[in-house]
């Protein structure tokens, strides 16, 4: 067999994964001979829950030649500058996760060693003062950050909280304008070469045969291809991400829309908020170990703003990896592929991340191993990155007020995640690594907000006059909060950005960065 | 006052490390009332080095101005490594520091050059790139800050630098910012009984230096580290084909190359670095496939070449690299910490990269092994991926002498094995953590030694191959046309050296506020 372009692809499944899967393939690969298919089941349904991106969701939308009002308006989207964490540390505790740096380093070391010191002096509180997307979620403000790179107003980069199953369908009409084919129907039997294993066709409940040369496996938790049919094998994290239920509701939009998403930690789990342009998604993950899903239902309805607006959507899952997210011609794409916490809204970001890598690795007829080799290796580091910084969420805690928090503040954490915690308790050194999603500000805050408050700041620091560096920071405070205040308010924001004909206003090329555009 | 803080540091070693972490401990540690002494008498070296990008990284760093440098060490620059004779006699090319070339931001750039390859064309990387043309007619320039920032592919430079008045500049440097030279040699060493750390060094000059912290930066594995802490060596004399080096200096009237030349040799290879009016060779072979005489001969200009006066020979320590670079109150940096062949990342490389990573870490007085371990686990990764990049060349180089075929025949690790298949087999290359190498360093490395990958990015297919010939063949224009219009390097490190205003201003220093 002499080895040739890939013509067939076919997708299975009709969630986030398949159709920003279908759309990117169409889009790229527009000037090659390439069929692109997708098969997704009414009856099955999709997850539906998914509402919360990273900034680089703005990386995939660009390259996809989409318009970002266009976009907004389609998907009753908001601006997000960060996550909210509350409860986690102790009870009553709350900080934000944001979208940008804390301070500057000054003097070649690190902001948050100073601002340690004026803490131990009992002059500083709170280092999100020191982070302008922090301080403009703090008043519901927002604004497309400035191209300006000496302004404070540049420091930071932003997010969207979408619906996700209006992109999913707004992603189908860019997919079918550009020549995607959708099948609706169920996949019943998977044809299988009986030497190779390979997938040859699947095969729809009515007799539809479906052929194909390259198979995406966008089915959700089940796995249908990658499981079901090649069983890759899973490698469970339950022991490390202790939660894995969830029931999702929406809920009435009532009064202010805040730039940013909320996870309140609860007794056995945690709840998410997040506030769309015509409603608000909420929701509850928990452990089944430690509470029942009634009583789990039940936090959740207590904690809504305005009245439900959907039947709340109950879900199971398994934390964890599938062990080859790309074997034969299979390559799965989205919950198929393992599913982490929706603690840091990284489950779109996985998603991206496989399409972009797949495109890299696009293979041909022959079917090349050593693509699935380095497919596997570069999305599991990617993905055990994600996850000890998940980790960190739930063992960075003095909650001791229920048997889940006794469980998660004593679990014995991965050693890479081990490491960087000693690293940072005695010295408050963020462990250094070229590639992974989350970076210094991001264990910074999470570090930080959930007390884990190094044992020594860089001694340098102590070189300079308390006073001094108290002026110093008492500035930079200020000039961060007049800068916050300066901007529009989140709602007029949303509006403004929105409008017929703002296309082209602030709408500015993005880097794959979560800190700055 | 609080006393965590280090307040004295020694550095043992007058060498380029040596003062190179004398010079960048004492800017970066200025207000911080460190007493810095470096111990060892006057280095006698000849040599010239040819220094990467991120030595102006490493500059900026530690506050040395750009201008000034050139100026008091009369440096040249260097826009990559011509390779000669690698895979095949006769063979040229350049690797330049500067990307190859680009075309749309999606597809590497490589892709494009590989599928005029994959359809039959003999196809050179090197010949798109402005940086390579002007290196080929010994051009250089490089334009205000402005203009670099929109330039798609700007002039990336390095140094080539007389080791000596190097080291002599950052001794004044170091001199001015306090720090004490003692022209002695340590003759013991006085260890805490409370922490097994160093307490002080014993001098021959009969004085006894104490200090919080030590670096060793001599010439030969650290003692300090190995006999006194107790560290373990893994051997690498079986990674390192070659025992011995012979030197030679020879003036020159042509024009000064604005790159450095590695070139395969029968018995073992060759660096030659140049500066204005001097060239510097350096033949490292071994000693059972090549005699000194021939070796003589092949640095003085070839097999009759009249006179082979002046050559030097020396026979290369023996190759290992410590098990671990930090332990207690003690760092070893450059050949202290692993002598594994001044190959194409040079050990100058290493110790600059070594000291950030130190000051970054920055201990205080109790040293933490905490710290120590992080140090160490980041400095093996970077060290294993340098090995990396050198057995490449061992591996993929021409085995048409004795020399090359045991070369050849050393075992690879499996880093590097897979890294090269992917590479063939996928048109990606697989990037680990602590590369000194950029992708695009690695990629155009691979591609001079002849490693072409079987396939093109599949966004190419569908594309017109005439379409990407024809806009290939223009680039090639527009660099060579590019190039020609730069000054020669000699003018242009003439007007350096005259007028000051032509030095473009190093990099407004950093974002960074002050307190
Ligand atoms: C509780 C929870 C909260 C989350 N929160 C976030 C968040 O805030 N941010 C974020 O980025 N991500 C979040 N995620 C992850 C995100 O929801 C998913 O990554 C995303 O929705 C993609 O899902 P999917 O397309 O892989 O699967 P699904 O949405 O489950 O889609 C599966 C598709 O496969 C089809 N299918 C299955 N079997 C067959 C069959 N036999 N025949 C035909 N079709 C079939 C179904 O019809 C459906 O179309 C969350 C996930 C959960 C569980
Ligand atoms: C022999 C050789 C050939 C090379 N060839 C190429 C090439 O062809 N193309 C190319 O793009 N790059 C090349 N490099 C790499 C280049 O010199 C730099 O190492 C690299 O660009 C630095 O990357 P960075 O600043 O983005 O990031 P990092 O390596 O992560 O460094 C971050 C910062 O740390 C500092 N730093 C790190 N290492 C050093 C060091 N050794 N010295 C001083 N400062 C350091 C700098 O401040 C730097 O900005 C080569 C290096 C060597 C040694």
């Amino acid at each position: 067999m002499t080895a040739g372009p890939i013509q067939r692809v076919v997708i299975v499944g009709g969630g986030a994964a398949g159709w920003m899967t279908a759309a990117a393939l169409s889009t790229l690969f527009k000037k090659r001979p390439l069929s692109v298919e997708l098969i997704e089941s009414e009856q099955i349904g999709v997850v539906g829950v998914g509402e919360a991106t990273l900034p680089h969701l703005r990386f995939f939308n660009q390259r996809l030649g989409i318009d970002e009002p266009d976009f907004m308006r389609s998907t009753q989207a908001t601006y997000k500058l960060g996550i909210e964490f509350a409860n986690w540390g102790r009870l009553g505790d709350a900080y934000i996760h944001p979208f940008g740096e804390f301070g500057r380093s000054i003097n070649g070391v690190a902001f948050h060693h100073y601002w340690l010191r004026l803490r131990q002096a009992g002059r500083e509180r709170d280092i999100g003062e020191f982070s302008l997307p922090v301080a403009a979620a703090g008043k519901d403000r927002f604004a497309y950050p400035d191209s300006d790179p000496t302004s404070v107003l540049s420091s930071y980069s932003y997010a969207y909280q979408l619906d996700a199953s209006l992109y999913a369908r707004y992603l189908r009409a860019c997919s079918e304008s550009r020549g995607v084919k959708r099948h609706e129907g169920i996949v019943t039997r998977v044809k299988q070469h009986t030497e190779t294993g390979f997938i040859e066709s699947l095969v729809l409940r009515d007799g539809r045969e479906i052929g194909g040369e390259l198979f995406i496996d966008c089915s959700g938790f089940r796995g249908l291809l990658i499981e079901q049919t090649l069983a890759a094998g899973y490698e469970h994290w339950r022991h490390w991400l202790p939660c894995d239920r969830a029931i999702a509701v929406a809920s009435e939009n009532v009064g202010r829309i805040p730039p940013y998403t909320r996870a309140v930690a609860e007794s056995s789990g945690w709840r998410w908020r997040i506030p769309l342009q015509h409603r608000i998604g909420n929701g509850h993950v928990y452990s089944s170990d430690h509470t029942s899903d009634d009583e789990a239902l039940r936090v959740l309805l207590d904690s809504l703003d305005g009245d439900a607006v959907s039947e709340p959507n109950r879900l199971r899952f398994a934390t964890g990896r599938r062990k080859q997210m790309w074997l034969k011609n299979c390559v799965a794409i989205g919950l198929s592929a393992g599913f982490l916490e929706p603690l840091e809204s990284t489950g779109i970001h996985l998603i991206q991340l496989a399409i972009m890598k797949l495109v890299e690795f696009f293979p041909d007829t022959d079917f090349e191993p050593l693509n699935a080799v380095e497919f596997n290796r570069t999305m599991r580091m990617e993905i055990e990155r994600i996850r000890d910084f998940l980790v960190l969420h739930y063992t960075a805690t003095e909650r001791d007020d229920s048997e889940f928090w006794n469980r998660c503040r004593t679990l014995e954490q991965p050693e890479s995640l081990k490491r960087s915690v000693a690293l940072f308790r005695r010295f408050g050194h963020v462990m250094r690594y070229a590639g992974g999603l989350f970076l210094e500000p991001s264990w910074v805050a999470v570090y930080l907000g959930q007390r884990l408050v190094p044992l020594h700041y860089d001694p340098r620091v102590d070189s300079y006059r308390l006073d001094t560096l108290s002026a110093q920071l008492t500035r930079l405070k200020g000039l961060i909060r007049q800068a916050a205040e300066s901007l529009p308010d989140h709602a007029a924001a949303l509006r403004h950005y929105q409008r017929p004909g703002a296309a082209a206003d602030g709408w500015r090329q993005t880097a794959m960065n979560l800190y700055r555009n | 006052m609080d006393d965590r803080q280090l307040k004295s540091i020694a550095i043992i070693g007058t060498g380029v490390s040596a003062w190179l972490t004398a010079a960048g401990l004492a800017k970066r540690l200025e207000s911080h009332k460190v007493r810095i002494d470096i111990i060892g008498p006057a280095p006698e070296n000849r040599d010239l080095l040819a220094a990467a990008p991120a030595t102006s990284a490493y500059h900026r760093e530690v506050g040395i101005d750009q201008g000034e440098f050139l100026r008091e060490t009369g440096s040249a620059f260097t826009l990559g490594t011509r390779y000669l004779n690698w895979t095949h006699r006769g063979q040229d090319y350049i690797h330049t520091y500067s990307p190859a070339g680009r075309m749309r931001r999606a597809v590497g750039f490589h892709h494009y050059v590989n599928l005029l390859r994959l359809q039959g064309e003999d196809v050179s990387f090197d010949g798109y790139s402005r940086a390579a043309c002007a290196a080929r007619q010994r051009r250089f320039g490089i334009g205000a800050q402005e203009h670099r920032k929109h330039d798609p592919c700007p002039l990336i430079h390095g140094f080539q630098i007389d080791e000596r008045r190097y080291c002599n500049y950052l001794a004044r440097r170091a001199g001015t910012l306090g720090v004490v030279h003692t022209g002695a040699t340590v003759t013991d060493v006085v260890l805490r009984p409370e922490t097994g750390h160093i307490a002080s060094l014993r001098l021959d000059d009969g004085r006894a230096l104490e200090a919080d912290f030590f670096f060793d930066c001599g010439d030969g594995l650290s003692t300090l580290l190995r006999d006194t802490l107790g560290v373990g060596v893994a051997n690498g004399s079986e990674l390192f084909p070659a025992d011995r080096r012979a030197t030679l200096v020879m003036p020159m009237d042509d024009h000064t190359p604005p790159y450095s030349t590695l070139r395969r040799e029968s018995g073992g290879w060759s660096r030659t670095v140049s500066i204005p009016g001097w060239r510097w060779r350096a033949y490292y072979y071994s000693s059972d496939h090549i005699g000194d005489a021939e070796v003589a001969r092949t640095l003085a200009g070839g097999p009759c070449a009249a006179s082979t006066d002046g050559v030097t020979f020396t026979t290369l320590p023996q190759p290992g690299v410590l098990a671990a670079f930090w332990r207690g109150n003690c760092v070893a940096i450059g050949a202290a910490a692993g002598i594994f062949g001044d190959f194409s990342i040079s050990a100058q490389h290493l110790a600059q990269s070594s000291l950030l990573r130190w000051l970054d870490l920055y201990p205080d007085r109790s040293c933490d092994p905490v710290l120590a371990d992080e140090y160490n686990r980041l400095a093996g990764e970077e060290t294993a991926r340098i090995r990396d990049v050198h057995l490449l060349h061992f591996r993929l180089a021409d085995t048409d002498s004795a020399f090359w075929r045991q070369a050849a025949a050393i075992a690879c690790p499996e880093s590097l094995l897979y890294k090269i298949d992917v590479f063939e087999r996928t048109g990606v290359l697989p990037y680990y953590e602590s590369e000194t190498l950029t992708p695009e360093a690695w990629i155009a490395l691979l591609l001079g030694m002849g490693c072409w990958p079987d396939r093109c990015d599949a966004l190419l297919n569908g594309e017109d191959p005439d379409d990407i010939r024809e806009e290939l063949a223009k680039m090639a224009r527009t660099a060579a046309a590019e190039a020609s219009a730069l000054p020669l390097h000699d003018t242009f490190l003439r007007h350096l050296a005259a007028a000051e205003p032509a030095v473009p201003p190093s990099p407004a220093g950093s974002t960074e506020a002050r307190p």
